[in-house]
C-alpha cells in the first residue's frame, strides 16, 4: 500500500473519532501500560516495562496475542525507550537515591530554618497543577519544613485551575508553611495563581502580569466570564494585601498610576491621576523586576538562593535536597516529585490524541472483522488502549475535564466492546 | 551503611550460630565474630538468613540474585546469596554483572577533585599546563555563528559548557555573529524582524547564566562581543553586563512585535500578547543592567524615544527630542509621515524601531567599546599582558552539530522517499515484510525528528515535502501494525 493511501485512511480514522459506536465482551480491568522499547535491530516492543536497570529492561509484551512476561533486553540491544506517561514506572536509580536521601527527618538543630524550593512550570492546569502540590504536603510536614518557595516559570494556562490553586495555597499551604513565590516568569494564569501569596520575590529577569482572559483566535472572553474573574481577583488581592488596581490593569486595559507618601507607601489609581504612571491606558500591565521592586509589589529581587535567604530575613536556611550540577537550588524529594509529574503529564498530553486514534482504529478493525477470533484480537487491543486512556484520566484528571471523559463515557465504551463480542 | 552492615552481619551470624547450636549475645553482636561465622558458610547452605532490604546482583543475561554484598573489589563481588531463605556465599565476576542494587542507600560520598581555576590542573589542557604564568586568567572563546535556532541552539551550547567547565576559565568570551538571511540564503535587511525568536534565547541564556556557574562553582566573567546579533540573537547580549561591539556590529531585527498577530482577535488580547512578550524581553534587559526603554524601542513600533547626554551618560526620554536640551531622536511614532520611507530603510536609517550599531550602542551604554580583534578585546578587559587563551573544543562541537543537522536532513529525505516507494503487495510474507520495513523506517524518522526537536520545532530543520508531524507518523505506524494483524495468508 502506498503511503498516500495510509494517509487518506488515517484522515478518515481521525475524522471518525467521535463517531464510534461498537461493542465488546466483558473484560477484566487490564492494567496495561504502553511503553515502547525500540531495539537496534528495528523491532519495537510495546508493553509494560516492569523493571529497568542501567538502561536494560524487563518488559511484558505480546506477539500476535501471546504474552511474553518479563522478557529481558540488555541495554546494548536497545536504541531508545519511550515511556507511557500513565503507567507507574519503576523510578530511576538516581530518583530512588534522591528520595531515600531525604526521607528521614533529622532532629532540628537550635535556630535551624528548613526550606524547600519547588518549581511550578508549564501550563497552569496541566504541568502546573494543584494535584501534585496537594500530595506534597504530608512530606513537607514530615520534614518539618518552615519555608516553601515556589519558583514560578509559566506562561499561563487554564483559568479553571486558578481558584483550585488559590484554595490549596491559601488554606493548606499558608497555615502550615511560610509560602512565597519566586518569579522567573508568571504570565496570565500563573500570575493570577501567585497573586494569592503576600510574599512575592522576583528574579532579575522576572516578569509578572498580562492576565487578560481569552480563547480561540485571540478572542477576549465574554463579559460575564471576564467579570467573574475580575471579582475573583479582587477578593484574592484583598486576601494577599495587593492593591486591586494592579491586577485590574493586568487584566484589562486600565491605566495605572500611583502616589507615594512620606512613609514610602503607595496609593493606587486606575487612572492617570497619580504622580507615577505605571501603565498607560489601553495597555496590559506586565511588571518587570525593577518595577515590581520600585512600587513595592515584590518584596525584593534575588538572583540566587543566598540572596533569597537574605531577603527572607534568615541568616541561614537549611534548604533540603541534593546539590546537582547545573541546578541553582538543592533538589528535594518534593521537587523530584514535581518534575516527575510534569514529565508524565507532558508525555500524556503529547500522546493523548494518539491513544484515541489507536483505540478507534482497533474498534474499526474489530467491527469489520468477519472472523470471531480476529475480532477478539482487535477488541482485546481496543480494551488495552481504553485502559491506557482510563489510566491517563485517572492520573491526570484534567484530561477528563477537557475532553468530557466521564465515568459514563467509559462505561458506554465497555458496553460497546462487550456487545461487539456478542455478535456472531 | 555501617549500621546496615552490622545488622546484616548480625543477622548472618545469628543464622549461622543457630544452625551450629551456638547462641550468645557476645558472638551475635560482634562484627568480627559475624564475619568469621559468615566466612565459615562459604560452601554450606544455611537457613534463617533474612534481610529487610536485600541487595541484588543483576546480571547481563537478565538473572537477578538477592542477598547481601559482602565484599566488592574492582573485578569481583563476594555475595551472600539468599534463595527461598537459604543462603550461601558466592563470588562473581563483575564483568558478568549489569548492576549492583543496594538494599539501602549508603552515605558514601563520591570523591571529587576540583581543578584550580584557569585550567592549570586539567590534564587535557596543554596550553594551561605549559603556560609560563600559571596565575594568568584563562580566556575561553565561544563563537556563535550560523543561523540562530539552528546552528546556535541549546544542545551544542550545552555540550560546549561542559568543555568550558574542564578548563575553568575566568573569562568566557561569547562572539555573537549569527547569519541574518532569508530561507533562500539572501541577506535580510535590518528592518526584517523575528521578535518571537526570543524563546530560543530563553532556552540558551540560562545555560550561560545559571548552568555554567553552577557547574563551575563560581561566576566566570561572560563577555559578549557583538558582530551580528539580529533577530532572536539580539536578546542574548542583553542578559550580560559586559558587551562590546565590532565596528560594523549590529543588534536588532526584533521590531515586528506589534505586527505578529496582524488584525487577528480583539485588540486587548493582542495587547496582552505584546505585553507578556515585552515583559520577558525587558526582564532580560534588567538582568544585564540595561534600561528597559532600549529594548522597548527595539521591539515596538510607535514607541517614541530620545536621549541626551548628562555627565557623560545617556538619559533616555520617552518623547520627541527637545533641541534646546540637546536631545536626539532614537525612534519616532512611525505614523504618517514619520513612517520609515523605503529610501531610509534601504540605507539602514529607519527610526520606527531601534537597531543598535556600534556607535549608538556605545552612546546608550549597551556597548563598552568597539573592538575588531581579540587582542583589542583583551586589552579592553585589561588582561592583554597576562592571560591564556584556552584552545577548547567549542568550534569543533558547534561544527559537529551543524554537520549532524545536515546529515539528519539527508536521512529524512532518503527515508521518507523510501517509505513512499515501498509497495505492500504480493504473497503474504512479502506484504508482511513490506509493512515491517515501512514501520522500521517510520520509527527511524520519528527518532531523528525527536533528536533534533529543538531545531524542528522552530522550523529550521529542512524536512522533505509531505512529511507529517511526529504524532501523525505514530498513527501511521499504528495503522501499519494493525494492517499486519488483519492480513492473513
Amino acid at each position: 500500500m502506498k503511503i498516500k493511501g495510509i494517509m487518506q485512511r488515517l484522515t478518515g480514522v481521525i475524522a471518525g473519532l467521535t463517531l464510534v459506536s461498537v461493542m465488546l465482551l466483558a473484560t477484566t480491568g487490564n492494567a496495561w501500560a504502553e511503553d515502547k522499547v525500540y531495539l537496534k535491530d528495528g523491532r519495537v516492543l510495546e508493553g509494560e516495562i516492569i523493571r529497568e536497570v542501567n538502561g536494560s529492561v524487563w518488559i511484558t509484551y505480546s506477539i500476535g496475542g501471546v504474552e511474553q512476561k518479563g522478557a529481558f533486553f540488555a541495554s546494548g540491544l536497545i536504541d531508545r525507550i519511550e515511556r507511557d506517561a500513565t503507567g507507574d514506572l519503576p523510578p530511576s536509580e538516581s530518583l530512588q537515591a534522591a528520595k531515600a536521601s531525604t526521607t528521614k527527618v533529622s532532629p532540628r538543630k537550635p535556630g535551624e530554618h528548613r526550606g524547600v524550593v519547588i518549581t511550578l512550570e508549564g501550563m497552569v492546569g496541566m504541568q502546573f497543577s494543584a494535584t501534585p502540590l496537594e500530595e506534597l504536603i504530608p512530606w513537607l510536614e514530615e520534614q518539618d519544613v518552615d519555608v516553601v518557595v515556589f519558583k514560578i516559570k509559566s506562561g499561563g494556562g487554564y483559568a479553571l485551575e486558578v481558584p483550585i490553586l488559590h484554595d490549596l495555597l491559601y488554606n493548606e499551604y499558608k497555615p502550615r508553611f511560610r509560602t512565597v513565590a519566586w518569579i522567573e516568569t508568571a504570565i496570565s494564569a500563573a500570575a493570577m495563581t501567585s497573586h494569592i501569596l503576600e510574599e512575592i520575590y522576583f528574579m532579575p529577569e522576572g516578569n509578572y502580569g498580562a492576565c487578560t482572559m481569552w480563547s480561540g483566535a485571540l478572542q477576549q472572553s465574554d463579559e460575564y466570564s471576564t467579570e467573574k474573574v475580575i471579582m475573583m481577583m479582587e477578593k484574592v488581592s484583598a486576601k494577599a494585601n495587593h492593591p486591586e488596581a494592579i491586577m485590574r490593569s493586568m487584566q484589562l486595559g486600565y491605566p495605572l498610576s500611583c502616589n507615594q507618601n512620606q512613609n514610602g507607601d503607595f496609593t493606587w489609581y486606575n487612572s492617570d491621576e497619580g504622580e507615577f504612571l505605571v501603565n498607560p491606558k489601553d495597555r496590559i500591565l506586565t511588571f518587570d523586576s525593577e518595577q515590581a521592586a520600585r512600587f513595592k509589589f515584590s518584596k525584593g529581587t534575588a538572583d540566587n538562593l543566598d540572596e533569597l535567604t537574605k531577603l527572607l530575613g534568615y541568616p541561614e536556611v537549611n534548604w533540603l535536597g541534593e546539590h546537582v550540577a547545573g541546578e541553582i537550588f538543592p533538589i528535594s524529594k518534593a521537587e523530584l516529585e514535581m518534575r516527575e509529574w510534569r514529565k508524565g503529564i507532558t508525555t500524556a498530553e503529547e500522546k493523548f490524541q494518539t491513544y484515541f486514534v489507536k483505540y478507534n482504529m482497533s474498534i474499526g478493525n474489530a467491527q469489520s472483522a468477519q472472523d470471531i477470533t480476529e475480532r477478539g484480537m482487535f477488541v482485546g487491543q481496543a480494551r488495552r488502549h481504553l485502559a491506557v486512556i482510563k489510566r491517563a484520566v485517572k492520573k491526570f484528571p484534567i484530561f477528563a475535564l477537557l475532553r468530557n471523559l466521564t465515568p459514563e463515557w467509559f462505561a458506554e465504551q465497555q458496553e460497546m466492546l462487550r456487545d461487539l463480542m456478542r455478535q456472531p | 551503611m555501617n549500621t546496615q552492615l552490622n545488622r546484616v552481619w548480625t543477622a548472618a551470624a545469628v543464622g549461622l550460630l543457630a544452625v551450629i547450636g551456638m547462641t550468645g549475645a557476645a558472638a551475635a553482636s560482634s562484627p568480627t565474630a559475624a564475619v568469621s561465622a559468615v566466612s565459615g558458610v562459604m560452601t554450606g547452605v544455611l537457613s534463617g538468613v533474612s534481610f529487610d532490604t536485600p541487595d541484588q546482583l543483576i546480571f547481563k543475561d537478565g538473572r537477578i540474585i538477592s542477598g547481601k554484598v559482602l565484599e566488592e573489589t574492582e573485578t569481583q563481588v563476594r555475595f551472600l546469596v539468599v534463595v527461598a531463605g537459604i543462603s550461601g556465599e558466592q563470588t562473581y565476576n563483575k564483568a558478568d554483572i549489569l548492576a549492583i542494587e543496594r538494599g539501602e542507600v549508603g552515605d558514601e560520598v563520591e570523591a571529587t577533585t576540583t581543578p584550580a581555576r584557569g585550567g592549570v590542573d586539567h590534564p587535557d589542557n596543554p596550553i594551561a599546563a605549559d603556560t609560563a604564568d600559571e596565575n594568568a586568567p584563562g580566556v575561553y572563546v565561544l563563537e556563535l555563528t550560523g543561523k540562530f535556532g539552528r546552528d546556535i541552539a541549546p544542545t551544542p551550547i550545552r555540550n560546549t559548557i561542559k568543555d568550558i567547565a574542564k578548563y575553568r576559565p575566568e573569562y568566557v568570551i561569547v562572539v555573537m555573529d549569527n547569519t541574518w538571511e532569508t530561507a533562500r540564503g539572501d541577506e535580510r535587511p535590518d528592518f526584517a524582524a523575528e521578535f518571537d525568536q526570543f524563546r530560543i534565547t530563553e532556552e540558551i541564556e540560562p545555560i550561560l547564566t545559571k548552568e555554567l556557574p553552577e557547574i563551575l562553582g563560581y561566576n566566570p566573567k561572560v563577555v559578549v562581543w557583538v558582530k551580528t546579533a539580529m533577530g532572536g540573537a539580539a536578546f542574548l547580549p542583553l542578559n550580560f553586563d559586559t558587551v562590546y561591539f565590532s565596528s560594523d556590529g549590529k543588534m536588532g531585527g526584533i521590531g515586528n512585535l506589534t505586527e505578529l498577530f496582524g488584525s487577528t482577535g480583539t485588540a486587548i488580547v493582542r495587547e496582552k500578547q505584546f505585553s507578556l512578550r515585552m515583559g520577558r524581553a525587558r526582564g532580560m534587559a534588567v538582568r544585564g543592567g540595561y534600561d528597559t526603554k532600549i529594548v522597548t524601542a527595539m521591539a515596538r513600533v510607535g514607541y517614541v524615544l530620545s536621549y541626551r547626554i548628562e555627565r557623560g551618560k545617556a538619559v533616555l526620554v520617552e518623547a520627541m527630542p527637545n533641541s534646546d536640551l540637546g536631545e536626539f531622536l532614537l525612534t519616532d511614532n512611525g505614523e504618517g509621515e514619520n513612517a520609515d520611507s523605503v529610501r531610509a530603510l534601504a540605507r539602514g536609517e529607519g527610526n520606527d524601531v531601534l537597531t543598535l550599531d556600534a556607535k549608538i550602542a556605545g552612546i546608550l551604554g549597551v556597548s563598552k567599546g568597539q573592538v575588531d580583534e581579540l587582542d583589542d578585546l583583551l586589552y579592553e578587559l585589561e588582561i592583554e599582558r597576562s592571560h591564556k587563551v584556552i584552545e577548547g573544543k567549542s568550534k569543533r562541537l558547534m561544527e559537529r552539530w551543524g554537520g549532524e543537522l545536515v546529515s539528519a536532513e539527508r536521512s529524512l529525505r532518503d527515508l521518507w522517499k523510501q517509505v513512499g516507494e515501498i509497495q505492500v503487495q504480493g504473497e503474504y510474507r512479502e506484504r508482511q515484510a513490506a509493512r515491517a520495513r515501512q514501520m522500521q523506517i517510520i520509527t527511524k524518522i520519528i527518532l531523528i525528528l525527536e533528536k533534533y526537536d529543538e531545531v524542528y520545532k522552530v522550523r529550521l530543520l529542512k524536512i522533505p515535502d509531505g512529511l507529517p508531524p511526529v504524532t501523525q507518523l505514530e498513527i501511521m505506524h499504528e495503522q501499519l501494525r494493525q494492517d499486519q494483524m488483519k492480513d492473513r495468508p
